[in-house]
């Protein structure tokens, strides 16, 4: 396969990303395994996020998937005896405040929340200390300034700056991405809270319809125009249904039991990870729960058996 | 007990006028998740016919292996496994095992519901979603049947001649959906599994040793007994706090000091041994009804003395205990000649044979009764709600 058909085969991999981690992980294995074309693949990845007709859905999910890229490739060249040498990282590095500007597009907040968990991973991968910035993007009472609340209360839109005009103070390309970040929280911060302020709430009955119509058939066309992306219903139900999955999939790290293979029998190891170290003594505040739930549990014992047992 | 609050099945009631008694259904079915030991092998006698015994008994000790090595490759926490194998033996209370007889049609999706491996296959399946564990179908049956050997081609599975081809998977599939249901019927759809708010016996050993400040070789044992009883009936018996309870007790009565333990090393054990067994307020410090733990420590040590050679325990201890130069096994029956004289569960309402043929909820379940919405089912103590609805049922 040369270079050009690579290319044109991940493209098509790409456009067709789903967030299922399986999915993901496989496009990741092909891009480490065409890692000799990387000049090519990268810019598919980016022309791809460029690309209009492309959804913000799946663009979310390509940043899912540079995530896990940029993790796996560190995961491999540190192998002993590994031939790669940090596929990608560098290219995708410096392009993350670009691609920041096509995931979080103007007037529109949507995927703050996604871009927010990967760019956190990507700064984990990556050594960056970001603890600074988490923090400030956590931080909702200091995010406005007194100037901009006095702006709410005026119900003034917060002002649209292009991502050029952005003023970033720091030269790393990563730091650069959550400046970015920081600024769209700011925004959709500002904004939530003007319109909680100045809209006043709506009684009575709201069908789905009227619900999902956050596209103003009006206005669609001159959106359209103005590459604004906004969710038709079918894209906000397939992006509930994606993120059900991926928190089904992270709530599974909560439970899981790993057993050293080979016993047929439990094993002092599952002991003493999950039990011994994990299970400590009942605290005070705790107790007086646990003791309510053990006393509900003895109003149903008794109600179970047919003789007064107790 | 009132007689009003006692769980109870309500037969269907002839209905004179038919108009405004239609509304509410004619079975009020309530969970109880305790029965006493005469009550289950009553059921058991309905179930499980007599030259079958042994059969039902070698199988299930199988399955429990089976459940067991499947938990293991799914990663499903014990909590799972022990409501699974729960399940299990509830499921057999209600349904006759291996029924070849109630299959006129000779359907095979009808005939598949005796394969005990899918049953126990449907019980993790809904013990997982039950324990917030889900996984789904698909991949529970990928590992059930790759323990089990099966493979999954196609075939004429499904009667109707050579165009109903499916794969395995999708047949069984079928067969779990159809036992799913069933087994929902004889657990009461009750989702606290009697347990409500309560963590599982492994967790409540660990729990209540924490509390009573017990060493790190005590716990393991201790431990460990809680998963070779995870297995019996007595989970059917107790609630999970008291069988918690028992177990401790029996822990510190043998005060095991050989027990294999390759990290107890990495915990400075106290000189002292943790809480003394008088210092135990059952009642006040873990909610215990005397009776229940009493029950509980009996059962433990009479399994022992049964089983000892087939259990976890013994893996981990020396065949010969060092103290009294006898085998491990003489340890427990020492301390059960001590127990003797303890007031254990009472069972007089179900002391004779006619007295438990008396109680229609010890009866075969009948899946014809919750169709079309003719069976309600409700937790022993939210019955209060439907004290009208019974008022009109039962006139008294």
């Amino acid at each position: 396969m040369d270079s050009f058909e690579t290319s044109s085969q991940f493209r098509q991999i790409l456009r067709t990303l789903l967030p299922q981690s399986p999915v993901v992980l496989k496009a990741v294995h092909f891009a480490l395994r065409n890692c000799s074309s990387e000049d090519y693949l990268y810019y598919s990845i980016i022309d791809i996020l460029d690309d209009v007709s492309v959804e913000l859905n799946t663009k979310t999910t390509i940043f899912q998937f540079i995530d896990v890229l940029i993790r796996e490739s560190f995961f491999i060249s540190q192998q002993v005896n590994s031939a790669y040498n940090y596929p990608y990282v560098h290219n995708l590095k410096t392009a993350l405040p670009k691609m920041m500007e096509k995931l979080l597009p103007q007037t529109n907040n949507v995927n703050l929340h996604c871009i927010y968990t990967n760019l956190k991973n990507i700064s984990e991968t990556l050594n960056v200390n970001y603890s600074d910035l988490n923090r400030q993007y956590k931080d909702l009472n200091s995010i406005l300034s007194a100037e901009d609340i006095e702006n709410v209360a005026l119900n003034i839109p917060f002002p649209q700056v292009s991502f050029e005009n952005i003023s970033l103070e720091s030269k790393d390309p990563v730091i650069q991405a959550w400046e970015i970040l920081l600024h769209k929280r700011k925004e959709s911060h500002y904004e939530r809270l003007r319109l909680l302020k100045n809209l006043p709430p709506r009684d009575g009955v709201l069908t789905e319809d009227d619900m999902f119509a956050i596209r103003n058939p009006r206005t669609a066309e001159l959106h359209k125009k103005n590459n604004d992306q906004l969710f038709t219903k079918k894209q906000i139900v397939a992006r509930m249904e994606d993120e059900r999955e991926s928190q089904k999939r992270s709530r599974e790290s909560l439970w899981v039991v790993s057993r050293p293979s080979g016993s047929s029998f439990v094993t002092e190891e599952e002991f003493l990870n999950y039990y011994w170290k994990r299970i400590g003594e009942i605290t005070p505040d705790q107790k007086d729960d646990f003791m309510a739930a053990l006393d509900d549990l003895n109003t149903l014992a008794k109600l179970s058996y047919k003789d007064n047992q107790f | 007990m009132p007689e009003s609050k006692r769980p109870l099945s309500v037969p269907p009631v002839p209905q004179p006028n038919g108009t405004k008694a239609k509304d509410v259904p004619t079975i009020v079915q309530v969970s109880r998740p305790f029965m006493t030991h005469a009550e289950l092998s009553h059921l058991h006698t309905l179930t499980i016919a007599s030259n079958k015994k042994t059969t039902y008994n070698q199988q299930k000790h199988q399955i429990f292996q089976f459940l067991f090595q499947v938990s293991k490759s799914i990663k499903l926490p014990l909590r799972v496994l022990s409501l699974a194998m729960n399940y299990y033996q509830r499921y057999y209370l209600y349904y006759v095992f291996e029924d070849h007889g109630n299959n006129p049609t000779n359907d095979p999706l009808v005939e598949a519901e005796n394969d005990s491996f899918l049953v126990a296959t449907t019980c993790l399946f809904l013990a997982s979603k039950n324990e917030d564990c889900i996984k789904k179908l698909k991949d529970v049956q990928a590992v059930c049947n790759r323990i089990r050997d099966l493979d999954g081609e196609s075939r004429n599975f499904l009667k109707g001649g050579v165009s109903s081809s499916i794969p395995l998977a999708d047949f069984q599939r079928k067969v779990i959906m159809n036992l799913e249901f069933k087994l929902l019927q004889v657990i009461k759809f009750d989702f606290t599994s009697g347990a409500g708010n309560v963590p599982s016996v492994d967790q409540l050993v660990v729990i209540f040793a924490k509390q009573l400040k017990l060493s790190y070789k005590l716990t393991f044992f201790a431990w460990l007994i809680s998963f070779d009883i995870m297995s019996t009936p007595l989970l059917l018996t107790l609630p999970p706090h008291c069988i918690a309870l028992a177990i401790l007790i029996v822990t510190l009565n043998l005060q095991p000091t050989d027990i294999e333990a390759k990290y107890a090393d990495e915990f400075s054990e106290s000189a002292a041994i943790g809480a003394t067994l008088d210092s135990i307020d059952s009642m006040k410090d873990f909610r215990c009804p005397e009776t229940l733990v009493n029950e509980g420590i009996v059962y433990v040590l009479d399994y022992y003395i049964h089983q000892m050679n087939f259990l976890v325990l013994n893996e981990y201890m020396p065949p010969v205990n060092a103290e009294i130069g006898k085998a491990q096994i003489f340890k427990f029956m020492d301390l059960k000649s001590k127990f003797n004289d303890l007031s254990i569960l009472s069972e007089q309402s179900v002391s004779t044979n006619a007295l438990l043929k008396q109680d229609k909820y010890l009866r075969k379940w009948d899946t014809g009764v919750c169709v079309k919405g003719a069976a309600r089912f409700i937790i022993g103590n939210k019955r209060r709600r439907f004290d009208a609805e019974y008022a009109i049922l039962r006139p008294q």
